[in-house]
This record gives C-alpha cells, structure tokens and sequence, in this order.
C-alpha cells in the first residue's frame, strides 16, 4: 500500500499519475510509451516505438465497483495469440487498497473480472498437466490445447516488467457460469488466475461508461447471458449430477431388493436322492430369473455324472464331464472333476421337463434338487458394493477427477472376475499398471 | 454471527489512565490507544517502554478488535505490526480464534496469507545459502528473498517487536499450495506455516 502521487517521464517529461500501490513495479507512459523503473529513480527501460493504441472503452483511472469493492484502472495491455494475430484483446490492471490488484478483461465485447489465485496446487499439475481439475469444489476441463499469446500494447502501471512482443504460454481449463482457470507460463514462473464473466451492462454503469444503442438493444439479452445463462449452466450441472446421483441410488435400491428377493424369492419344484439312474419328470410353473439344479454326491465327485433334459421331447440340455449343451448350443465349461457339487443355471420357459440322469457308479447315494425364479447374489453382491461407493463419493466428492478411471478399473475387475476367475486379477493388474504408467508418460510428454 | 470474543482482562495506561482491554492472556505488548504509548506486560505487571509508534492510518481489509470471519470461523485481529519494502508496506495481524489459538495473517496489497508459528529443523546458516527456487531439504521452493523493516505496531502483539529494526525473511511455496514463511529474527529461525486466502473470502461479522 502507499499513496497516490504524480511523477514525470523521465523521458518525455509527460505528467503521470501514480495510483497503484506499493507493489507496482513499472509505469509506461501514455504519451511516449517509455517503460519506467519504478525501483530505480524511473530509470526507461525500452520503448515502444510506432506503436498504436488500441480500441476499447475503458481507460486507465477510470473507478467502479466489482463484486462489492472499489477498483481503480491503473494499467492496460493487450495481447494476441500467436495462431489468431488478427484477435487482439484488453486487460485492464486494477488496484483497489483493500483487495490488491486483479484484471478487468475486454475481449470480443465481453467483461470479465480476473484475479490471480495463489492456493492452486502448482507443484500437482506441473507433475501431470491433467486435462480435468477441481479448484474450490469447481469442477474445471481443457477444451482447448495450450496456447502462446504476446504483448502488443502496454499503459500505465504494471506489478511487472511488460514488453511489447512477450510472449507466454496459457493453458485455459473451463468451469461452470463462466468460470475459467488460466494458467500462465512465462520462463520459469507460473501464475493462475481465476477469471468469471461479469454483467457488461453494470460494468458499464459502475465505470461511468455509457452503454450504445445497439448495447442497449442486446441488454436483455446481456443480462439473460450472465445470470440467467450462468444460472441455468449451474442448473444444468446440478440436474445432471442430481441425475447420476438419483440413477446409483435407483439401482442400488433395485438391486438391494432383488438381492433380498433371491433369499426367500426360489421354490423348489424337485427333489431326489437316488442310487440308481432317474428318468422323471418336472413343472417349471414360472420363467422369472433362473431355474437352478444343484447336484451333490458322496464318494468320488461328480466326474461320471451325466443328465439330460427334454421338452416335449426335444433335448434342450445335457452335460458330462467333457461337453455342455444347452438350447443347440455346445457350451466350452462342464464341472470339475473333483467337484462334489455343481449348481446348473439355466433359463427355462414355463412347461413340463423330462430329466434323465446317470449317475457315477462310484458314488454311494446322489441328490438333485431343481429351484425356479433363482436369482444369482454372485453377480448381485459386486454390484451393490461398486453402487454403495459410486453413492457415497457422488455426494462427498471424494474421488474428483480419478472418478472415471476407478470406475473402468472396478468394472474390469468385476467383469475379469465374472469371466475367468481369480486368476484374471494378476493379469489386470499388470494391464491397469501398464495403463497408469502411459497416462502419466502422455503428460510427460506434452509437458516436454 | 455473535461475537464469541471477550476482554479477559482490563488495566489503565501507566500513562494517560486510559482503560485497556486486554483479550488475550498471552499479550506480551499493547499501545495505548488513547496516547500511543507503547506499554509492556509481564506477568501482572505493567511498564511504559518509553516509545511511542504512531502508524499512519491507511484503509485495510481488516480492523483491529473488530470479529471476521473465514471459512465459517470467527477471529478477533488483536493486533499489527507494519513492516516497509520501500516504496510500500504490508502488515502482520495477530489473529485469534475462539479456541485462542494463534495465527498471523500477513496483508500486502490484497494478498492475504494465514499462518500459524510451526517447529523447523533447518541448519543455523540456511539463510547464507538461500536463494530464489533452491529445493529445500523437506521439500520446499524458495519464492522470495527480503529484508523487512518494522514501521511500527498498533493494538496488542504477543512478542516485544523494536521499531525501526529489520529482520530477512523467506516464502516458500510446498505441496498442496501450503506456504511458508522463514525469518531470521536476532539471529533465531522463526517459522510460520499456511495458506493464501483471497480478501473475498473475509467477511465483516455484523
């Protein structure tokens, strides 16, 4: 902080008001153009020649309000990128004593109101340059590459040494109402910025700037730009997201309750304990979820075991220890030749089933049960535990960005696991070790 | 939001009779705000210093023994020192919360950095070898380097703070945005650890 005061050029001797501060480290003058040090007696340090100012329609000392506080236009620069010269935009630097220094941005027509951040975790991103982040519980995402933009014009006070033709490199990550991160990289230092739409109309009126007829003609649409659209952006996010949250607790609610459905839910339709071939007939009086036929011996497993089902006197199944057949289709996995038990599941219309079966002459004794409107919790369980934290993080917004990337993780696990087995998990853990090193290379790389 | 903060003891100015309300117990220093006396507590005692610091009124996002509040806290500023960096100046208040724990929340030119005293480990002469991006030992990136010198003080302080002296300082920037700052006060490190805060986020308790 320190007071205002006049000084003159010492190039041109063109009176200059200084009215920025104490952090302010240059002024260029209005008339010459002259950067002046203002660390070292106002010392020049470059000039820029033939240089033209630009249109806009704020000025440098022009006051009024932002957000509650009283800004004063201290400086002004404008930049270009480098892929789109013929854009040319403002930025205004303004100083208000109680809240520093921020930017006022002129671009296309539209204010916006800037100002640099310092609890953005830099060390984090300099790591990875992720394409989505949060920042204040904002969810932020770079549409756009990287961009280089340089000087083409500068005025007044500045808090750094600003020369025509420098350039620096942004990385702009966009959030809900306007919002956007900028990311700013010259040489070695890096600066972000929180930058979000502003009212042009109340801008206008709060700089003492009168707004044009054709202005005036687009206000409602200007004020329906910013607050309505903003508001119904921030709707939009929240319906959306509202939307996920309501769909996991929709199938967690299903899913709980077909997982308390399949405790009490199945009927036994038959049941034999046998020690001789059977050829008997069973109902199935219900074709919801599965029909399951559970087979157990005692003695040397169920190795030999044959059976076959028939509908009206076509065989819709059979299996032995080698072959599974089922709705003319050959199947490739039978049970286990040590297995005592097995659980067939099948889906069965409603009808009368004729069940052949052989049993293993080793075994002693063997039971054959048949359930109907089965269904299976293996499936179900899984399910309902990725659904329960898939609820509990939507609302606590534990897992920010990595969100997508343990989903795909958890349903592969789950579909690895349904498929081959435990042994599938070693596999993909080296494919998700694989996956995770080449998503940090690709940044690696686009850092370098 | 009440104002939770309340004087945990009054005395008169040793030299004008002026009452003083002290809300800290562990105030070390407290200028008159009738004279300007710059005034000493130790224990129950009090004692003139025989200076007089006389700050030049300038507008702050802060207000000396008046509430804010921050991220749904309240805090009751007991204090500031003004240091100089030439052509300007930027402030350290000594903040409190209704739990009285400690805090200091430097204030220069609408940047806000909240802190709170932290143990160190660091060599005696880390600040000989100190310079602008060095990696300290634990992780840390050297920000800024300077020299700060005391203009003076107003309301209460917790240490004896000698107008007109100066002192090197250090920022550091680590993980997770977290800030810290290092000064070589007489010859001992003092550490302070925290974060920015943005003057929005400062709200008037009203």
């Amino acid at each position: 902080m320190s007071k205002h005061y006049a000084i003159k050029c010492t190039n041109c001797a063109a009176p200059l008001d200084i009215l920025g501060g104490g952090r302010v480290n240059t002024v260029t003058c209005s008339y010459c153009h002259s950067i002046l040090d203002m660390n070292d007696h106002y010392k020049v340090l470059a000039k820029f020649n033939d240089t033209k100012r630009p249109q806009g329609p704020f000025k440098i000392g022009m006051r009024g309000n932002i957000k509650g506080v009283e800004w004063t236009i201290i400086g002004w620069i404008a930049y270009r990128t480098a892929e789109f010269p013929a854009e040319e935009w403002s930025e205004f630097f303004l100083y208000s004593p109680t809240h520093g220094y921020a930017w006022l941005v002129y671009e296309n027509s539209k204010v916006y109101f800037s100002k640099r951040v310092r609890d953005f975790d830099l060390l984090t991103w300099q790591e990875k340059k992720p394409k989505t982040l949060f920042y204040h519980k904002g969810h932020y995402l770079q549409k756009e590459a990287s961009y280089l933009t340089y000087i083409d014009y500068v005025e007044g006070e500045l808090n750094w040494v600003a020369k025509f033709g420098d350039k620096f490199t942004t990385w702009d990550y966009d959030g809900v109402g306007f919002q956007v991160l900028n990311i700013e990289k010259t040489g070695e230092e890096i600066e972000v910025y929180h930058t979000e739409r502003l009212d042009k109309s109340d801008i206008y009126s709060t700089f003492g700037l009168e707004y044009t007829q054709k202005s005036k003609t687009n206000k409602s649409m200007e004020k329906k730009d910013i607050h309505t659209l903003q508001k119904e952006e921030i709707q939009v996010e929240q319906i959306e997201d509202s939307k996920v949250k309501h769909g996991f607790l929709f199938l967690f609610i299903i899913i709980s309750i077909l997982s308390i459905m399949s405790l009490f839910y199945n009927k036994t339709i038959y049941t034999t304990h046998y020690s001789h071939d059977i050829n008997s007939t069973f109902t199935v009086d219900s074709s919801a979820f599965l029909t399951a036929i559970t087979l157990s011996v005692t003695g040397q497993g169920t190795e030999n075991n044959k059976l076959w089902i028939y509908k009206e006197g076509e065989k819709i199944f059979y299996i032995d220890k080698d072959n599974v057949f089922f709705a003319k289709k050959s199947l490739s996995h039978s049970w286990d030749y040590d297995a005592i038990s097995a659980t067939i599941y099948l889906k069965l219309d409603k009808g009368v089933y004729r069940l052949v079966a052989k049993k293993n002459p080793n075994q002693t004794a063997t039971s054959l049960t048949i359930e109907q409107q089965v269904i299976r919790t293996k499936y179900l369980i899984p399910l309902l535990v990725i659904l329960a934290f898939f609820i509990v993080s939507s609302y606590l917004h534990l897992l920010k960005g990595k969100m997508g990337i343990v989903l795909v993780i958890l349903v592969a696990i789950i579909i690895a696991y349904t498929i081959f087995g435990w042994e599938a998990l070693f596999g993909l853990g080296l494919f998700i070790y694989f996956v995770t090193n080449s998503y940090d290379d690709y940044y690696a790389e686009e850092d370098d | 939001m009440p104002n939770q903060f309340s004087v945990e003891k009054q005395f008169n100015c040793p030299q004008c009779g002026y009452s003083l309300s002290l809300y800290f117990k562990h105030t070390k220093l407290i200028q008159c705000e009738s004279c300007k006396s710059t005034i000493f507590l130790e224990d129950d005692a009090v004692r003139l210093s025989g200076d007089s610091s006389v700050l030049a009124p300038e507008i702050s996002i802060l207000e000396l023994n008046t509430p804010f509040f921050f991220e749904q806290k309240s805090y009751l500023p007991l204090g500031k020192i003004r240091y100089s960096y030439g052509r300007g100046f930027w402030e350290e208040w000594w903040v409190k919360d209704t739990q009285n724990n400690e805090y200091w929340l430097s204030v220069d030119e609408g940047d806000l950095v909240f802190q709170q005293k932290v143990e160190v480990t660091y060599p005696d002469d880390l600040f000989d070898r100190l310079r602008i991006g060095l990696i300290t030992s634990d992780g840390w990136v050297v920000t800024e380097l300077g020299e700060a010198k005391c203009k003076g003080f107003a309301g209460s302080l917790p240490k004896n703070i000698v107008v007109g002296s100066t002192y090197a300082y250090a920022h550091l920037s680590g993980k997770d945005a977290k800030l810290r700052t290092l000064e070589l006060v007489d010859g001992k490190l003092e550490a302070y650890e925290g974060k920015w805060i943005s003057p929005f986020d400062i709200g008037k308790i009203l």
